[in-house]
C-alpha cells in the first residue's frame, strides 16, 4: 500500500468517524479493508470509536466560546491561495505590477526632469536679463560721470582763465 | 509641497506662450515695445518669464539663495528684447522716443536719461505710493538696441538689494 493510498484511506476513516462518509466512499473503504488487514483493523477501531462517540450526549457551546469561534478569521479562498502560490502565476503577477509601477515611476522621473530643465532654462534667462540690466546701468553710469566731469571742468576752467586774465591785466596795463 | 509644485508647474507648462504674454500685458508695469522685427530681423535675445515661473524659481532657490529668492518672489514678469542694430540706430531711436512719450503719459518717472550722439539710455520707473510696479530700460547704440521690462511690486529696499546683487552703482560722486 503506497503512501498516497494510505493518506487517502486515513482521510476516509476520519470522515467515517465524523459520520460524513458518502455511500460510495463507504463501499470503497469496506472493499479495501477486506483486502488489507491493517486497514481492516483500523476500520474496526474507527467503528468502535464512532459508536462510542454516537453514544455521547450533544452539548451546546457556551456563548463566550461561540463568540471566540466567530472571531477566528475565515481562511482565504483556496483558488486564490493556490493561484498566488503557483510560481508562474506569482512571477506573472510580480512582472505585471513591476511594469505598471515602472512605467509610473518612469513618467514621474521624466516629468521631474522636464521641470528641472525648464527651471534651469528660466534661471539662465533671468541671469541674462539681469546681466543686460547691469550692462546698461554701467554704460549709463559712465556717460553720467563723463557728463558731470565735463560740466564741472568747464566752469573751473573758465574761472581759472578769468582769474589768470585778471592777474595779467594790470601788468599788461603797466607795461603799456 | 512637491505635489503642489508639480501641480503649479504642470499648469504653467500647459499654459500657452500667448496666454503668458496676455497675462503680462494686463500688469500695470507692462510696456508695449514696438516690434522691430521688420527692421532688424529676429531679436538676438528674447526672454519672457511670467509670474508663476518666477515664483516657482523663488521657491526652488529659497534654501540655497534666500536673497535671490526674496528678490524674485514679488516679481510678476521679466521681459527683454535685444536687436542687433548694425550701425542703423535711427529706427530704434524712433521707437525709443515713441515709448518714452507713452511712458511719460502713463506717469512713469525717468530715472536715468543719457542722450549721447552715439548712445541713448532711458531708464523709467512706474511707482505707486512707495512701491515700484515696473522698471523699463531702453538702450540703443551702434551695436544693439536693448528693451527691458521688469514687472512686479517691489519696495525700494528690494530695488536696492537688486542693485547690490548686480553690483551696480548708478550714483554719481560729484565731489
Amino acid at each position: 500500500m503506497s503512501e498516497r493510498v494510505d493518506t487517502e484511506f486515513t482521510q476516509l476513516l476520519d470522515t467515517f468517524i465524523d459520520g460524513d462518509l458518502e455511500h460510495s466512499q463507504r463501499q470503497l473503504l469496506l472493499a479495501r479493508a477486506a483486502e488489507d488487514p491493517a486497514l481492516g483493523a483500523e476500520l474496526a477501531s474507527a467503528i468502535e470509536l464512532q459508536q462510542a462517540l454516537s453514544g455521547m450526549p450533544r452539548l451546546k457551546a457556551s456563548a463566550s466560546l461561540t463568540r471566540k469561534l466567530h472571531k477566528i478569521p475565515r481562511r482565504e479562498s483556496r483558488w486564490f491561495s493556490r493561484w498566488v502560490l503557483r510560481p508562474r502565476s506569482a512571477f506573472a503577477a510580480i512582472l505585471v505590477m513591476s511594469l505598471i509601477g515602472g512605467h509610473e515611476l518612469y513618467q514621474q522621473q521624466q516629468h521631474q526632469l522636464a521641470q528641472q530643465a525648464e527651471l534651469a532654462q528660466a534661471k539662465q534667462d533671468l541671469a541674462l536679463v539681469l546681466a543686460y540690466l547691469e550692462k546698461v546701468n554701467r554704460s549709463a553710469n559712465t556717460q553720467i560721470q563723463v557728463t558731470v566731469n565735463e560740466a564741472t571742468a568747464r566752469p573751473v576752467a573758465r574761472i581759472t582763465t578769468k582769474t589768470l586774465q585778471n592777474q595779467l591785466q594790470p601788468r599788461q596795463e603797466f607795461e603799456l | 509641497m512637491k505635489m503642489l509644485l508639480t501641480i503649479i508647474l504642470a499648469a504653467l507648462f500647459s499654459m500657452p506662450v500667448t496666454a503668458q504674454t496676455a497675462q503680462l500685458e494686463s500688469l500695470p508695469g507692462y510696456v508695449d515695445f514696438a516690434d522691430l522685427d521688420a527692421i532688424y530681423g529676429e531679436p538676438r535675445v528674447m526672454v519672457n518669464i511670467g509670474g508663476p515661473l518666477l515664483k516657482l524659481m523663488s521657491a526652488a532657490s529659497a534654501a540655497d539663495d534666500p536673497e535671490t529668492a526674496a528678490m524674485i518672489r514679488n516679481l510678476e514678469g521679466v521681459r527683454i528684447k535685444v536687436y542687433p542694430t548694425g550701425g542703423n540706430l535711427q529706427p530704434a531711436l524712433d521707437k525709443v522716443s515713441e515709448a518714452k512719450a507713452s511712458l511719460q503719459a502713463a506717469q512713469w518717472e525717468p530715472v536715468v536719461q543719457v542722450n549721447d550722439a552715439d548712445e541713448q539710455v532711458q531708464i523709467f520707473m512706474k511707482t505707486n505710493e512707495d512701491k515700484v510696479e515696473g522698471l523699463t530700460v531702453m538702450a540703443v547704440n551702434a551695436e544693439e538696441a536693448v528693451f527691458l521690462n521688469i514687472l512686479g511690486v517691489i519696495d525700494p529696499a528690494q530695488v536696492g538689494k537688486v542693485m547690490d546683487k548686480l553690483n551696480v552703482d548708478i550714483d554719481v560722486d560729484t565731489e
